[in-house]
C-alpha cells in the first residue's frame, strides 16, 4: 500500500500537478460594542457536520478579539475534494475559547458554501457580519428573527430569500457555486461560471489567480 | 381540543386574583414577581404568547408566556408556556414546567389540573437521558454539553438529561486528554456512557520509546524513497495566503 502511495506520488510529481485547492474566506467583522469584550472565532467543517449542533475538535481557527471598529479576518481553507461542500460558523463569544460561561449560547452567523474547492485553483468569497447578532427586536438582527435574544429563525420565512432556516440554530447563508468567486481576469462578477455551459470559470481556467481581492495584508 | 385548552388557560389569566406572593427561585423553576405596575405589560405578552400558540408559533410564543409568567406568577401563563415547550419537542423544559405548575399552583381548576397532570407524565418520560459512568466521585471533570457547561455536584453516575436529537459532549479533566461523544438520542432514551479518562502522554515509558524509534526509522525510509519527489510535489502544491488556516477533509 506504501509502495503503491509512493508511486502514486512519484509519478504526480513528474506531472507538476497541484492536489489541492484554496478557498480564501475572507469575514468583516462588526466592532466590538463600547465597553464590552468579544471575540469571533470561524468554524470550519464540511456538510456531514450539520449546522444545527454546536461542533467540537479540529476544524476551528483560533478566535480573534473584536476591536472598535470593522476588521477583517481572513482564513484559508485548504480542500483536496472538488465535491465537497462547506459549512461554517462564525460565532460570537465573550471568552476566546467560547468555554466561559456566558457562552452557553453564543450568537452565531450561518454559511454553506457550495463546492468551493477546484484541484489547482484558489477561490474567493467575502461575507460581513454587520453586528454582532444579539437582539431585542427583530430590527436588530441583519438576518433572522429575534428569538431569546438570539437572531434565529423558527421558519424560512424568517430569512431572506438566500438562506434557509436550521431551526434552532439560525438562519444559514447558502453561497451556490456560482457566486463563489475564482479564475476570471478583471473586475469582480455577478456570477463565476460561463452563461452557456453553467460549468465554474475555475473548471475552465484553473490557473487564473486574482489575489488582489484579498482583503487582508500578507 | 388543543386550542380549547389554551383558550382555557387564557380565561383564568383574566379572573385569577389570587397570585403567589413574590419568589425567588433557581435551577430550572422560573422565578416571578407580582407587581402592579407591571400588570399591563404581563397581560399585552400572555395576549400576544396566546395568539402565537393558536397559530402554533411556538418559537415566537415561548419568550412571550416565559416574560408574563415572570412578571405575573399567573398559572395560565406557566401552563400555556409549557403547551408550547412540549409542542417544540422541549421536553425537559416542559416537564419542569408543568411540574412547577402543579407544585406552585395549587388551586388550579380541575380540567387544567388533569391535563397538566397528564402532560407531566409525557413529558416526564419523553426526557432523554445521558449518563456518564465511571468518573470517580473525587474527579471533578469539566463538562460541556453541547456547548454549555454541566455542573458537577459529586453525584455519580453523572446524569445530563436533554432531548430527543443529535448532541455533542466534551469532558476535560487536567492532564488527560479530553473524552468527546457525539450521538443521537431518542425520546426518553437512557444511553449509559463509560467514561475513560487517557492520561496525555510523557513520552517515558520502554513501549512508547520503541514506537517512536521505530516510526523515525519508518520515516527515513520511506523519506529516502521518495525525497527529492515530495520535495517537488511540494513545490508544485498550491500556498495559503493567510497565516490562518484550515484544512478540510482527505483522500
Amino acid at each position: 500500500m506504501r509502495g503503491r502511495a509512493a508511486i502514486l506520488a512519484l509519478t504526480l510529481t513528474a506531472l507538476g500537478c497541484a492536489q489541492n485547492a484554496y478557498f480564501e474566506l475572507q469575514v468583516q467583522l462588526p466592532a466590538a460594542p463600547a465597553g464590552q469584550t468579544w471575540y469571533a472565532q470561524v468554524q470550519v467543517r464540511d456538510s456531514t457536520n450539520p449546522l444545527s449542533i454546536p461542533w467540537m475538535g479540529p476544524g476551528d481557527v483560533p478566535s480573534i478579539p473584536l476591536e472598535a471598529s470593522p476588521r477583517w479576518d481572513c482564513i484559508s481553507i485548504e480542500g483536496t475534494r472538488p465535491d465537497v461542500t462547506l459549512h461554517v460558523r462564525v460565532r460570537f463569544c465573550r471568552s476566546p475559547d467560547c468555554l466561559d460561561l456566558e457562552d452557553g449560547d453564543p450568537p452565531q452567523r450561518l454559511y454553506s458554501f457550495e463546492t468551493p474547492f477546484y484541484i489547482g485553483s484558489r477561490t474567493y468569497y467575502r461575507v460581513q457580519v454587520p453586528r454582532i447578532p444579539v437582539c431585542t427586536t427583530d430590527a436588530d438582527c441583519a438576518s433572522g428573527a429575534c428569538i431569546e435574544e438570539r437572531c434565529g429563525c423558527a421558519t424560512s420565512a424568517d430569512c431572506g430569500p438566500t438562506e434557509r432556516c436550521e431551526p434552532g440554530a439560525g438562519c444559514v447563508t447558502v453561497v451556490t457555486r456560482c457566486q463563489i468567486e475564482g479564475c476570471i481576469e478583471g473586475p469582480v462578477s455577478a456570477s463565476y461560471c460561463s452563461g452557456e455551459t453553467e460549468q465554474h470559470f475555475c473548471e475552465r481556467n484553473p490557473s487564473i489567480t486574482r489575489d488582489e481581492t484579498f482583503m487582508c495584508s500578507r | 381540543m388543543a386550542v380549547r385548552r389554551r383558550l382555557v388557560a387564557s380565561l383564568l389569566f383574566c379572573l385569577c386574583s389570587v397570585g403567589l406572593s413574590a419568589r425567588a427561585q433557581t435551577d430550572a423553576r422560573l422565578s416571578c414577581a407580582r407587581e402592579p405596575s407591571n400588570e399591563a405589560e404581563a397581560r399585552a405578552l400572555f395576549v400576544a404568547g396566546v395568539a402565537a400558540t393558536n397559530q402554533e408559533r411556538w418559537a415566537d410564543a415561548i419568550p412571550s408566556l416565559r416574560r408574563a409568567y415572570e412578571l405575573s406568577c399567573h398559572s395560565s401563563a406557566l401552563y400555556n408556556l409549557g403547551y408550547s415547550l412540549r409542542a417544540l419537542g422541549r421536553h425537559r423544559e416542559a416537564r419542569d414546567a408543568f411540574a412547577q405548575l402543579l407544585s406552585d399552583h395549587t388551586d388550579l381548576p380541575g380540567e387544567l389540573r388533569d391535563n397538566a397532570v397528564r402532560y407531566l407524565d409525557q413529558e416526564r418520560a419523553r426526557v432523554a437521558v445521558l449518563e456518564l459512568l465511571d468518573i470517580e466521585p473525587d474527579l471533578r471533570p469539566r463538562i460541556i454539553f453541547d456547548g454549555r457547561e454541566v455542573p458537577d455536584e459529586g453525584a455519580r453516575p453523572v446524569r445530563i438529561e436533554t432531548d430527543a436529537g443529535t448532541h455533542a459532549l466534551a469532558l476535560r479533566l487536567d492532564g488527560h486528554e479530553p473524552y468527546l461523544w457525539n450521538g443521537e438520542l431518542a425520546d426518553g432514551q437512557n444511553l449509559p456512557i463509560l467514561v475513560r479518562f487517557v492520561p496525555l502522554a510523557t513520552g517515558g515509558g520502554d513501549f512508547e520509546w520503541g514506537w517512536i524509534v521505530l516510526g523515525v526509522v519508518a520515516a527515513a525510509v520511506v523519506a529516502g524513497a521518495i525525497g527529492l519527489g515530495v520535495a517537488l510535489q511540494d513545490a508544485a502544491q498550491l500556498a495559503p495566503l493567510s497565516d490562518r488556516t484550515v484544512r478540510i477533509g482527505g483522500s
